[in-house]
């Protein structure tokens, strides 16, 4: 079994609700014995692909735009990028376009981008439509999602599609930042057994993902 | 330091030459290619750009020349002379002549005598590490571990070398130690004494390694005199200095300043952060670092409601940061950055709040009016001390205590007085719930009187069935006609009494054998001896009481029954036969009649029921009770 792991930044306006998706992702994962004291702003997950672990480190950074300067110290060697918009509120749209402006000009290995338009439970207030975001997801090449943190709808996917975009990354020769280990027989025989149980065997994709 | 390394610009043929165009001097290897100067130059251009250093503080940023001269000025003369000579030598000899004649030289040797001294001060240190490791170097065994241990000894002769010359960077060293930790990485991973080893304990061998070799190296590597990292320190030392007026408030992170656990979490956070400069490996500092932020998350618990995001945590750690001043603070974090592994760096918790701590720095460094959204001539006005906000930190913990003592007593006091007046409306809740029991309780009571009078019957004298009753003459005639069939018997056992109607049961042997049975629970045999053997008028015995109200239609509970004459009570007491009725079952039980109004009779007389019964009891025993309460 190989191991990925990645690093994964969350990027976004402030209130676009980036703490409470990745909250809601990890409170699905972890309800049990996610330590109450460490806060939201940095986690990690594995997510199982056939035989592959991915494993994710999402950070959480600060939406103020008095922090703004400081984020190119939060995506350095970052392998994905999720980019939080609020579909209500068109700012934080194109906060989101001068965030990829940034990444291109700054990071040089290839980055994954995920556009999320978030908070799809007010669809009623809805200023960006869906046409407006995909097109523009497709004009710098990455995907786009919408999701709810309130009710919890589209937010697994994200994480996945950014364990999918790693192991397509693992694969590329030049990403080094991206740490490939074949894992130890010895040591990882315990947990890979573990995971196995309960991952379907047949099925290559969509599979939930597992933490341990 | 942000940027990654810019690729390798070492170049194949000719090193000699420095490679800056229209540079006379020669190159090295080890300033890739540069001449001393340019390379100097070149440096320190390179960290302008990063942008992480702060502008202010390097004036001499744009002439390496003067800035060189001036640091080794400001570090030590003898240093600088000796940089001069070396510079000298330089220009005629190559790297490895130079080298050679550097180590000879009698300030070298002066320079390693520091160094090893530097070093012999952590020995102890180390040898606290390596006793710590005790168990995995055991497990990992005595091979590994000699191997190991050779591995540090060759890597910190050669880094002390380096040490040695005043010349190499520290962004050398860094990459030097960088180097070493991907090969022992890769040496765990190839060498055949490693393979019996987890990962885990390779990870813990790779931990032990960098910390036993930077604790032993501390001295050489932790703030170098070649760097202007001590400058830099009293720089931000400074500027945190200037803005201790900076709130909570300011920083919009929704700590409450006031309050007591506050407090306490925030000092304990500052505790952390300070302990940073006491530790000596960099994953102990970068620990330290985690404590701290990990303390800031509690708070931010339970400042904030919900979960903690970044947004409310960035502010926070800066705010403690500026609470903390913490000593050698810029020191530490390039420290940490050069020397700790980097793929731990890169990755994990650490390296997160290791960013963050970075991160918190900087915007410190760069903290404008802007930043804190005020006016320009407000936060010019604080910064130079000329008001001073009356929300400060400091203000908040000089002034305020006695405040805060106060405030916390009044909530005290609040919170007494609602109790009491809990207390008092619960007592009187109390009073009222007992006056309603009371008064239900008597309603109770009258209800109950009501449907249950209590007769008090006079005092019955023993019927004196002989007399003239007029009642007893009002009774139906049928129950004579069944009496008399065995008359002379009956007449001879209960001739005191014998009321006709009353002894004459037994008409046959058929009833007789019926009611033998019946004999025994009746109380009309016991009853009678009671009433004797007390002597004393009681109640009507339940039998004759039936006797007498053989007219059931009439009678009823709350008349008083007329007492009955009796007047040959007397006579029964003195009548020893009476022992011989009872053992003789058949003349006394066999009317059918009598019994039977008995019962219904008794069903009329409840509250006389007891002592029927109790009498009955005794009656039945033969044994005459000394108490009848009829």
């Amino acid at each position: 079994m190989k191991t990925i792991e990645g690093k994964v930044v969350v990027l976004g306006a402030q209130g676009v609700g980036k703490t409470s998706m990745v909250v809601r992702y990890i409170g699905k994962m972890f309800s049990h014995h996610i330590s109450p004291t460490i806060g939201a702003s940095f986690f990690t997950c594995n997510i199982n692909k056939g035989d592959i672990r991915v494993k994710l480190q999402v950070w959480d950074t600060a939406g103020q735009e008095r922090f703004r300067s400081m984020a190119p110290m939060y995506y350095r060697n970052a392998n994905a990028a999720l980019l939080v918009f609020d579909i209500t509120h068109p700012p934080s749209f194109s906060s989101i376009k001068s965030w990829v402006k940034e990444l291109q000009r700054n990071v040089e290995e290839p980055l994954i981008l995920c556009v999320v338009g978030n908070k799809t439970d007010l669809e009623s207030k809805r200023k960006i439509s869906r046409e407006e975001a995909e097109q523009y997801a497709q004009s710098i090449a990455a995907s786009y999602f919408e999701s709810s943190a309130l009710n919890d709808s589209g937010i697994e996917e994200i994480f996945l599609c950014c364990a999918e975009g790693m192991i397509t990354l693992s694969q590329d020769k030049l990403v080094k930042t991206l740490r490939v280990s074949p894992s130890n027989d010895r040591t990882e025989n315990g947990r890979s057994e573990r995971v196995n149980v309960s991952n379907h065997p047949s099925a290559s994709d969509e599979r939930p993902p597992l933490c341990c | 330091m942000w940027t990654k390394k810019k690729p390798c610009l070492r170049i194949d043929e000719s090193y000699l030459k420095c490679k800056s165009p229209g540079c006379e001097f020669y190159g090295n290897e080890e300033w890739h290619g540069y001449c001393s100067q340019c390379h100097r130059e070149q440096f320190q251009r390179r960290r302008k750009k990063v942008g992480f250093e702060v502008q202010h503080q390097e004036p001499h940023n744009s002439s390496s020349a003067t800035s060189l001269k001036e640091k080794y000025v400001k570090a030590s003369l003898p240093e600088f002379s000796k940089f001069e000579e070396k510079k000298r030598q330089q220009t005629e000899k190559t790297k490895k002549i130079l080298s050679g004649i550097f180590r000879k030289s009698p300030e070298a040797s002066k320079e390693k005598v520091r160094v090893e001294s530097l070093l012999r001060s952590e020995l102890r240190e180390v040898e606290a590490v390596r006793q710590e490791a005790q168990d995995l170097l055991r497990a990992i065994g005595p091979a590994a571990d000699a191997d190991v241990h050779k591995c540090i000894r060759s890597f910190y002769k050669k880094l002390v070398q380096e040490v040695e010359n005043p010349m190499t960077a520290i962004e050398d060293l860094s990459e030097r130690t960088q180097n070493f930790y991907q090969l022992l990485t890769k040496r765990f991973d190839e060498q055949a004494m490693y393979a019996e080893m987890t990962n885990d304990q390779k990870e813990q061998l790779l931990d032990y390694t960098e910390k036993y070799a930077m604790t032993y190296m501390y001295q050489l590597l932790f703030c170098p005199p070649t760097t202007t990292d001590e400058e830099k320190d009293l720089n931000i030392q400074k500027r945190i200095r200037q803005l201790n007026w900076v709130s909570a408030k300011h920083m919009d992170c929704g700590i409450n300043e006031t309050s007591t656990e506050t407090h306490d979490l925030v000092y304990s956070a500052i505790t952390e952060l300070l302990g940073m400069d006491s530790a000596k490996a960099p994953q102990d500092k970068l620990a330290c670092v985690v404590r701290c932020c990990q303390k800031i998350f509690t708070l931010m618990q339970y400042c904030v409601e919900g979960p903690t995001s970044a947004d409310d945590f960035l502010p926070a750690l800066i705010f403690v940061v500026l609470k903390a001043n913490p000593a050698r603070l810029k020191s530490n974090i390039n420290y940490v950055t050069r020397f700790c592994n980097a793929s731990r760096l890169m990755s994990g918790e650490g390296g997160y709040y290791f960013t963050n701590l970075c991160c918190a720095v900087s915007f410190i460094e760069n903290l404008t009016a802007e930043s804190l959204n005020m006016p320009e001539d407000e936060f010019s006005q604080y910064m130079e001390g000329k008001i001073v906000p009356s929300n400060t930190w400091e203000s908040a913990l000089i002034m305020c205590e006695g405040m805060h003592l106060m405030n916390e007593n009044l909530l005290r006091f609040a919170e007494l007085s609602k109790k009491s007046d809990i207390l008092g409306d619960e007592a009187e809740a109390l009073r009222d719930e007992m006056v309603a029991f009371h008064d239900e309780m008597l309603q109770r009571i009258d209800d109950l009187k009501e449907s249950y009078p209590l007769i008090i019957k006079p005092l019955k004298e023993p019927t004196d069935l002989d007399a003239e009753d007029p009642i007893v003459h009002e009774l139906p005639p049928p129950l004579s006609p069944q009496v008399v069939t065995e008359k002379p018997k009956v007449a001879e056992i209960d001739s005191p009494e014998s009321p006709e109607w009353r002894l004459t049961p037994l008409p046959d042997p058929n009833l007789t054998a019926v009611n033998y049975d019946f004999d025994l629970s009746d109380m009309s045999g016991g009853d009678l001896s009671t009433c004797e053997d007390l002597g004393t008028p009681g109640y009507q015995s339940m039998e004759t009481a039936s006797v007498q109200s053989l007219d059931l239609n009439a009678y009823h509970p709350t008349v008083v029954v007329k007492p009955v004459e009796t007047p040959g009570a007397a006579s029964l007491l003195d009548d020893p036969p009476i022992q011989e009725e009872v053992e003789l079952p058949s003349p006394l039980k066999p009317e059918p009649s009598t019994s039977y109004q008995g019962f219904s009779s008794q069903g009329w007389q409840i509250p006389s029921i007891p002592c029927e019964t109790g009498a009955s009891r005794l009656g039945s025993d033969r044994s005459p009770g000394p108490m009848d309460n009829s």
